[in-house]
């Protein structure tokens, strides 16, 4: 009945669903399913856990590592990075940075490694290069225009002379608040 | 036989929808007559609602009885799913969420007619004395049967659809015994029921201030009541389209597992694209109500705002863009193109054919005035939608133009956003205390001194408490001082009622709102604004996060808490084998409960899903997620623990925003309608 079966299946995951059945027996296993959590990684293969022990991790490392991965696109993922990603591919993606950084190399030396395996694609912030320099140059060039549009028509408004503005739009010296309640409080008494 | 029966509510739809196009155009533009069009134009309204709720109505029986004949079902139902997220599972796939929009959207036309059904007695009225003397309808209340004929046109269009390209009601023979069940990701947690109606309620509310729009144009007369009545609309779907928003992001961090609520993924963007423009709507509109200036540029965003949450179901639905929220499903791409691109070119010449009689009479004078803030703040809104549309659809361009492909993701948003952002938290303490017109050097410092000093010592507290970033400090600075000029103009409000109406404290602030819930609930969104950046601001700069390899007994220490691995364990459940980890957590030393992040597998479609456990306080939230388990001895488990301080307040903030908005469209009853009725009096340069 589960669909699962009806089809040829990896290896990996009969192991997961042996062990999945097994632990609800009672036998005190675990059974690993990949833990990445996009559709896309669904079929992404066992994390195998570090056994427990492990040498501590230098924190410096550790951050450093999350700060190049949050640059980077997890490739099998939907919008997250690799710092973000819990799919096995992000995983190793890490495990290469800190790898990197523990031989001493720069960020932009691993970030040049990775456009080069998986092309600029693989940065969520694309260099300002080339037609990109659009995507940068672009939300100044339209805020300069806005702002100049708006200077614009604040400017033609101060230079009406005052008859001609007065002319225009009835004297009005009070706030609508105050207006409403002035004329209730009119009506009041 | 359910197929049949929901198709045939569909087709009635459709009908009903063009009755009420054809007689709601006739009344609202022919010279004479016209009362009886308008009348079958509210009843066609009615009716397809009826109609729609018919179909909404079989295709729920349809999935929760399993009824595999109905494609829709067949498709996205299977029996092992629980009876909650099979209910809502009519949103979990393209058609469903058609048909569901096409109900909101009939239900927001029924609900237009029926607020002016009393309109319809007047009308018959005048309608016989008019026709006596040759004439039409009376001017004044044209705009309503033409609203309903542009309501309309939309609904053809989506029930078009419905009966077409997206039909939820194909027959499938001979019907499967089971089916897949919904993606595995929409029916993973509770909250799924949640943010997509909210989110649907504000997209499609936004029809009625473009129908408000449309008919203004074609009538090519903008009036007060007409902006009144427009703008409350607006603030209606504005209201669910934030609930829908920050609910979204609710449910992004209780269920993705990365700890976060906003990736700036492409659906999500185009959920928050006509959010911005709606909200320089609903502030440039008050410079329209005061001076009678911006009716082009007001008319244009109401547009915009519909046009903006079209092609976000057109990203959603089209499968253009690779995203968590995308169906991707071909054929309805095309066509909803083809309708955006006939609604923005009808739009532009409409707007260029009245633009003449909507020029506008005032000015700005003097860059120190209040409608030069709102001015400022519709330049930071719509260039801010401007950077989102070009930063979601730059990958596309690049891609068409050069075959390339690259990414444009949270590191460049998050870059450009901040300062735009910050922009308008600032501006959000300025433009309250501006007077209209302009104001005096005297008046600026005595607006300002305070909530300047206020924000600048807030700012040096927090570099005094050593927080040693940029962006919070400047975040804080200017929190304080917008909650300070807000808190002002509460205090003045509040004195002036008093002195005014002798009023207690309390009841002074209930006059606030009942009398002025416009201006005050405004300010109490702003609060929730405020709210919301501080969480933002403070969660992303100490947000800490340690992953580790634990054995039962062995603890994981992050900032104040711990956690200790108790057992891992396996379930089956119906629809779905079940992996979790049990942790037991402290926070300073004391137990604080059992936490049990898991991984989901569901078999139908061979998809894991992690889902994280999360234990909210009002400081900070422990976020656990199940990294890996072994799979030969399940003696141990990997554990990514994510301490997320404050972000708590991102939905408390979005709460308060949703109060405010309540405040700003609730009818006070007879108290708003005195206040309107006075301002009349007083004002009637800004009635006419």
């Amino acid at each position: 009945m589960r669909p699962a079966l009806r089809r040829p299946v990896l290896a990996w995951r009969r192991v997961a669903f042996a062990a999945a059945l097994l632990s609800v027996t009672g036998v005190a296993l675990g059974a690993a399913p990949a833990a990445a959590q996009t559709v896309d990684g669904a079929l992404d293969g066992i994390e195998r856990p570090a056994a427990p022990g492990d040498p501590v991790r230098s924190a410096e490392i550790d951050q450093r590592t999350a700060e190049i991965g949050a640059t980077l696109r997890c490739p099998i993922c939907r919008q997250q990075s690799v710092s973000e990603s819990s799919s096995r591919i992000a995983r190793e993606m890490q495990d290469v940075i800190r790898t990197m950084l523990a031989e001493g190399r720069t960020p932009e030396e691993i970030e040049a490694y990775f456009v080069e395996a998986y092309g600029p694609w693989i940065l969520l912030k694309p260099r300002a290069e080339g037609m990109n320099l659009f995507v940068y140059a672009g939300p100044g060039l339209a805020f300069l225009l806005g702002g100049f549009l708006v200077a614009r028509r604040i400017r033609r408004g101060r230079s009406l002379d005052d008859e001609e503005r007065d002319a225009a739009t009835p004297p009005d010296h009070l706030r609508k608040a105050d207006r409403s309640w002035l004329e209730a409080a009119i009506k009041e008494s | 036989m359910l197929s049949t029966l929901g198709y045939a509510s569909v087709i009635a739809a459709l009908l009903a929808a063009a009755v009420a196009t054809v007689a709601g155009a006739r009344a609202g533009l022919s010279r004479s007559g016209g009362e009886v069009s308008a009348s079958l134009a509210r009843r066609a309204a009615y009716f397809a609602f009826f109609a729609m709720s018919g179909g909404m109505f079989v295709m729920e029986v349809a999935l929760l009885t399993h009824d595999f004949s109905v494609e829709y079902v067949a498709r996205v139902g299977s029996r092992e799913t629980p009876t909650y997220y099979t209910a809502i599972s009519l949103w979990s796939s393209l058609e469903g969420s058609i048909l569901f929009w096409g109900w909101i959207l009939a239900g927001y036309g029924a609900l237009f007619a029926f607020t002016r059904r009393r309109e319809f007695g007047a009308l018959r009225a005048t309608g016989e004395r008019l026709t006596a003397l040759g004439g039409g309808l009376a001017h004044g209340l044209r705009t309503t049967p033409l609203v309903l004929a542009v309501i309309g046109v939309v609904q053809l269009f989506f029930f078009g659809l419905l009966a077409g390209a997206a039909n939820p009601f194909g027959i499938v023979d001979p019907a499967p015994a089971n089916g897949p069940g919904p993606n595995p990701l929409l029916q993973n947690h509770p909250l799924m029921g949640l943010h997509p109606p909210m989110l649907y309620f504000g997209f499609v509310g936004m029809t009625v201030p473009f129908a408000f729009a449309i008919a203004a144009l074609l009538r090519g007369n903008v009036e007060a009541r007409w902006l009144r009545d427009a703008r409350r609309w607006m603030v209606a779907a504005w209201a669910f389209l934030t609930m829908g928003i920050i609910g979204g992001g609710w449910w992004s961090y209780e269920v993705l597992g990365w700890g976060g609520a906003w990736a700036w993924d492409p659906v999500e963007n185009a959920s928050f694209l006509p959010w911005l423009t709606a909200t320089a709507f609903l502030h440039s509109a008050m410079v329209q109500e005061r001076r009678g200036m911006l009716k082009t540029w007001n008319l244009t965003l109401m547009i915009s705002t519909f046009l903006l949450t079209l092609f976000g179901t057109f990203l959603t639905r089209s499968g253009v863009i690779d995203s968590v929220h995308a169906f991707t499903e071909g054929v309805v791409g095309p066509v909803f193109l083809a309708f955006i691109a006939v609604v923005a070119i009808a739009s532009l010449a409409l707007i260029g054919w009245r633009s003449n009689r909507l020029r506008a009479p005032g000015q700005v004078e003097s860059p120190a005035s209040r409608e030069s803030a709102f001015i400022l703040n519709n330049l930071l809104l719509v260039g801010f939608t401007f950077t989102v549309l070009l930063g979601t659809m730059w990958p596309l361009v690049v891609e068409a133009l050069r075959g390339d492909r690259i990414s444009v993701g949270p590191p460049y948003f998050d870059q450009v956003a901040s300062p735009i952002g910050l922009a308008l938290i600032f501006l959000m303490g300025v433009g309250p205390a501006l007077p209209w017109r302009r104001a005096g050097r005297e008046q600026l410092t005595r607006s300002f001194v305070w909530p300047a000093i206020v924000g600048a010592a807030a700012g040096l507290l927090a570099f005094a408490l050593g927080i040693g970033y940029f962006l919070p400090i400047l975040t804080i600075a200017f929190a304080a001082f917008v909650l300070t000029t807000i808190a002002d103009e509460f205090r003045k409000g509040i004195a002036a009622r008093r002195r005014i109406a002798e009023r207690s404290f309390v009841g002074a602030l209930r006059d606030l709102f009942t009398r002025t819930g416009q201006r005050y609930g405004g300010y109490v969104v702003h609060v929730g604004v405020i709210v919301i950046a501080l969480a933002i601001s403070v969660s992303w700069t100490w947000k800490t996060e340690r992953e580790m390899t634990l054995r039962p007994g062995e603890r994981l220490a992050i900032e104040d808490y711990e956690v200790e691995l108790v057992e891992v364990w396996g379930r089956e459940e119906p629809h779905r084998f079940v992996i979790g980890a049990t942790f037991t957590a402290f926070r300073n030393g004391r137990e604080i409960g059992e936490e049990q992040p898991r991984i989901n597998f569901y078999t139908a479609t061979a998809q894991n899903i992690a889902t994280p456990a999360v234990k909210s306080s009002l400081t900070s939230d422990l976020y656990l997620t199940l990294m890996a388990v072994d799979p030969e001895s399940g003696a141990h488990a990997t554990v990514r623990a994510i301490v997320n301080p404050g972000i708590v307040w991102l939905w408390i903030g979005g709460m308060i925003m949703g109060v405010g908005a309540l405040i700003a469209i609730w009818p006070w009853g007879r108290s708003r309608v005195r206040a309107a009725g006075a301002e009349l009096l007083a004002d009637p340069a800004a009635a006419a």
